[in-house]
Formats: structure tokens, sequence, C-alpha cells
């Protein structure tokens, strides 16, 4: 059964259930200009968790594009 | 980039003004439903105005709340089409970025026999696909709009949840030259000196930038970048010195190349990722950008690129 507007005006509280999607790796409400969201391996992720992942890869192995001119 | 923020007066005054044009609605709509928690949010700013100035709407307004995962659209707790059908519907966010979200929710709606779907945001972004009904304002897609916060979230050299270290990064200038350098696994990196790096940012057309990772008085990586005139950043080189690695500070500097790429309108950001890596890389959202291998001694790298932001005028 749909709330009323009468009643959550009476018990704003109702409106606090939780519908938001939270971070796969950390467990975070993804709110998109707040937490970032961003798609990993995982499911979606916010910006923290995001970052940390492509830090381990490049721990594992440096981005080169060998392009630097050598002077 | 434009950072907005509209503070509880500029929400409430929107809102008062989208609930009033909303009563000129033949017929109004009865059934609300608030998409995400930040639609919620909004909902909760509106209902001292309800109850204040249209009582009205209080006695005859039902609210669905929906909730979405990825594509995934949830209606909480109803059976919708009952409660939806033939009814005149509502549905509002906070804000539209590409507007598929709210595309395939009014979708949904209409599949359970909603008669008419009004929706609104409170902010949209130029690039959007959906145009909502009504919308507060309207944003570039490199811009970012706060509102109805107590805290606002600052820019950081950090990734992750672990604690973070006091970094800071320096752009590569002559003082730097005499550094020691930072050295990798990788032979052909380690053969580029700080000199050359400080040459090629000299003499290169495409704004090449090379900047220096610092924990303290410690150069632990680095990051070079150049911007490509597609509205694309190219990440050139990101290394963590082997003394370093295991605390994931590459993240710090891809993080701070998509902010400069944002900063710099670009659409997108392109990098270079070692054969062996391609699919991790595509597991974060990359996409292989071509298949012809760049080959460094006896390791291949591909092109890879991810959108930064949906362009959809562009």
């Amino acid at each position: 059964m749909a709330l009323k507007l009468k009643q959550l005006i009476e018990n704003p509280a109702l409106l606090r259930k939780k519908t938001g999607q939270h971070c796969a790796s950390c467990g975070v409400l993804l709110q998109e200009s707040i937490t970032g969201k961003r798609k990993a391996c995982d499911g979606d992720v916010c910006s923290d968790c995001y970052y940390e992942k492509i830090g381990e890869l490049i721990d594992q192995h440096p981005i080169t594009s060998g392009r630097v001119r050598r002077g | 980039m434009v950072t907005y923020f509209l503070g509880k007066e500029e929400v409430a005054a929107y809102l008062r003004d989208f609930v009033g044009r909303l009563k000129t609605f033949v017929p109004v709509p009865t059934v609300w439903c608030p998409m995400t928690p930040s639609g919620n949010e909004l909902l909760a700013q509106m209902l001292s105005m309800i109850q204040n100035e249209h009582p009205d709407l209080a006695e005859s307004v039902s609210v669905i709340q929906i909730s979405t995962q990825g594509e995934k659209i949830q209606i909480v707790e109803t059976e919708p089409e009952s409660e939806i059908g033939g009814k005149s519907v509502l549905l509002f966010d906070s804000a539209i970025h590409s507007g598929a979200t709210m595309a395939a929710v009014a979708a949904k709606l209409f599949a359970f026999g909603a008669k008419e779907v009004c929706t609104y945001s409170l902010v949209v972004k130029r690039c959007t696909g959906f145009v909502p009904t009504m919308w507060g304002l309207m944003i570039d897609e490199t811009d970012r709009a706060f509102f109805l916060l107590d805290v606002i979230p600052n820019q950081r050299l950090h990734s992750g949840t672990s604690a973070p270290a006091p970094l800071h990064i320096e752009r590569l200038d002559r003082k730097h030259l005499n550094k020691p350098p930072v050295l990798t696994e990788v032979a052909s990196m380690n053969r580029i000196t700080w000199g050359d790096r400080f040459f090629d940012m000299s003499t290169n057309e495409q704004g090449r930038c090379t900047y220096l990772l610092e924990n303290g008085d410690s150069l632990v990586g680095y990051l070079t970048v150049h911007w490509s005139k597609e509205k694309l950043l190219v990440i050139d080189e990101v290394a963590i010195g082997k003394s370093h690695q295991g605390k994931k500070w590459g993240g710090v500097l891809v993080r701070f190349a998509e902010t400069l790429a944002r900063q710099s309108d670009c659409r997108h950001v392109r990098l270079y990722a070692v054969k062996e890596k391609i699919e991790l890389y595509k597991h974060l959202d990359y996409e292989l950008a071509s298949e012809d291998p760049l080959t460094l001694e006896d390791e291949q790298y591909f092109q890879m690129e991810k959108v930064l932001l949906h362009s959809r005028l562009y």
C-alpha cells in the first residue's frame, strides 16, 4: 500500500528508507556527486574504491606509452 | 568546470515554484515517485511546504519510492499495477546525468499502466539524453552540483579506504632534474631521465606534462599526460617506485589525471595497458581503443580508453 503525503508529513521518518545503491566494495551509500559511482569488476563502486583498484593494477605494472622524447 | 552549491533556501525556492506549476497540470499527478535517496530528500524538503501552502495535495497524493541499482529498478513496498494503473504520475530525482535511468523508470511506469508521467529534476546536465518536463538548473557536463549538504567533499590525493598519506604533487621543473629516478620493473621507463621528460615538456606541442608524486620529500611516483585535439587526455606514464608499491598510490595519480581531464573539458581518457592487464582494465570500465599493439622491448601495450563524460551532444 502506497504511503499518502499526509502520512509522510505526520511522520517524515517513513521516507528515510534505504532505497539507494551501495558500493560493492566498501558498502558506502553511492551518491554520484558525493561518493562517485563507477563501474568495476564486482559491481558499481565509489570513487575511492575505484581508484584503489586502479592503484593495485599500477603497483603490479606501470602504464607507459613509450612516447617521451629523449633530449 | 563550475561547482554549484544549492543550500536549503535555494532548493526550497526551486521546489516552491515547481509545486506551484505542478498544480496547474490537468490532471494534477496524484502518484508521486521520488527516485533514489536524493529524490527522497527533495520530497522531504517539500513536506512542510505542502502542509502549509498546498494542504489539498496532502490528502490526494500517494507516494511510491523508486530504488535503482545499476539497470535494476525496484518499486519499494507496493503493488505497482494497482497503485499506478490509469493514474497521472510524477517522477522526480535531484539530478539527471545521462538521463538513462530516468528514461528507464518512466518506461517502467508506463508499463505498469500509468496514464501520464510528468518528470522533474532539480539539476540536469546539458548532455542528458532525457529532458524532464520541468527542471531547476541546467549545468554543463563537466560541472558539479552539490545541494542540501552540510559537508562538501574536497578533491584529494587519496585513493581507497586505507589511511591517507600526506602526499603532494609537483609539476616537473628544473629544480627536480637532479632528483633520484623512480625505478620500476620496466627498463624502458627507467632509462628516461627527468631531464628527458623536462625537455619533452618544453618542446612538445600537445602540452605534455610530467607530475611528480611526493610523500614528504621522498619522490614516490610520477605521471605524464598530454592533451589531444579530440577532447581526450592521454595518460602517457604512471609509475610508482618499487620501494613504494603496495600502497596503491598509482590510483592517486590516475585520479588526479581524471580531475585534470574534467577541468580541461575532455570527454575521454586513454592509457596504455600492458597486454597481461587488459582484461583487468576492462573490468574498470576501459575499452580497447586499438588492436595494434605498441611493442616496447619484450612487452606489448594496448591503447585503452574510458568515457569520462557521456557527451550525447557532441
